[in-house]
């Protein structure tokens, strides 16, 4: 995805947890992509990359056809109805 | 043994008299009288001694009262926690959510949810893209939150309903002492020059404003 945006870093590190990304950066090695909604540390900062404008589409995922309780309809209607950004930052 | 039963001895216990009893429980008294009869006779003796106009209890009424009013009280109580657990009102939401979505993303909406129904208890499993699958195949999740490339379709075995429902931004995070305190944004090529070293990254960031 990022190589697609023309971003071609020599050195790549690949995590499979937030947490250890957030280590990682931490201990100043390298720059990182999160979501927008990750709580960051005091140490690390935040910023837009011009030209780089990431996103990703988030679903909410449900059996066809099985019976949902109370809850999970509600708060399926909820997500779905709720006002979620499209590609902002 | 009857429900019914019991409750009509409990309020013949109550009120001592078996009209007055017949009329709290919106029965005719001769049921009510039949019903009680029935009881004593599972029960292998009299409940009550009948000294009209009032009844009361003979010692194995007094050794049986507390008994079925502790019968009677849990048979109010499944009543009303099936009723909540139907309505939604009790009950735990079972969510599979993929390794690679913060938690931050939906909190705002079960907070939302916990307004409605206060009583709700969280189950929240996360798990790779087919791990997420499998969740909801087995029925351990309700609902699965991931991003369409990252949970894995299982053509044939599963058929799944999805609802796309938002766009998470991702934005980039540095250390905050390799930036300077004007920077605003970064360019692409200075993305790539972080990986060498910070005095690349601080020489290439854009000032702010």
């Amino acid at each position: 995805m990022l190589r697609a945006k023309g971003l071609n870093a020599d050195h790549r590190h690949e995590v499979s947890s937030d947490q250890d990304l957030l280590a990682l950066l931490e201990a100043n090695i390298g720059i990182g992509f999160l979501p927008r909604t990750v709580n960051a540390p005091q140490s690390l900062v935040r910023i837009g990359v011009q030209g780089l404008e990431l996103a990703r589409t988030v679903s909410l995922y449900g059996v066809a056809g099985r019976q949902r309780t109370p809850l999970a309809s509600t708060f399926m209607k909820m997500l779905r109805a709720a006002n979620w950004p499209k590609k902002t930052e | 043994m009857e429900m019914h039963q019991v409750r009509y001895f409990l309020a013949v216990a109550r009120t001592l008299n078996f009209t007055r009893a017949a009329e709290e429980c919106n029965v005719a008294q001769p049921s009510l009288t039949r019903a009680i009869k029935l009881l004593e006779g599972e029960l292998g003796g009299d409940l009550f001694r009948r000294e009209r106009p009032r009844a009361m209890l003979t010692p194995l009424g007094e050794r049986m009262h507390p008994l079925l009013k502790q019968c009677y009280d849990s048979a109010q109580s499944a009543r009303a926690l099936a009723a909540m657990i139907n309505d939604g009102e009790i009950g735990a939401l079972k969510l599979a959510v993929s390794n690679s979505i913060e938690l931050g993303l939906i909190l705002t909406h079960v907070n939302e949810l916990r307004k409605n129904f206060s009583e709700i208890e969280l189950k929240i499993l996360r798990g790779t893209g087919p791990q997420v699958v499998e969740f909801l195949k087995s029925g351990d999740a309700e609902l699965a939150v991931g991003t369409s490339i990252g949970i894995a379709w299982i053509a044939g075995s599963c058929s799944m309903s999805r609802s796309i429902w938002c766009s998470a931004v991702l934005i980039a995070l540095v250390r905050r002492k390799r930036l300077r305190s004007t920077t605003s944004s970064l360019s692409v090529s200075c993305c790539a020059a972080t990986a060498k070293n910070a005095t690349t990254l601080r020489r290439c960031c854009v000032p702010r404003g």
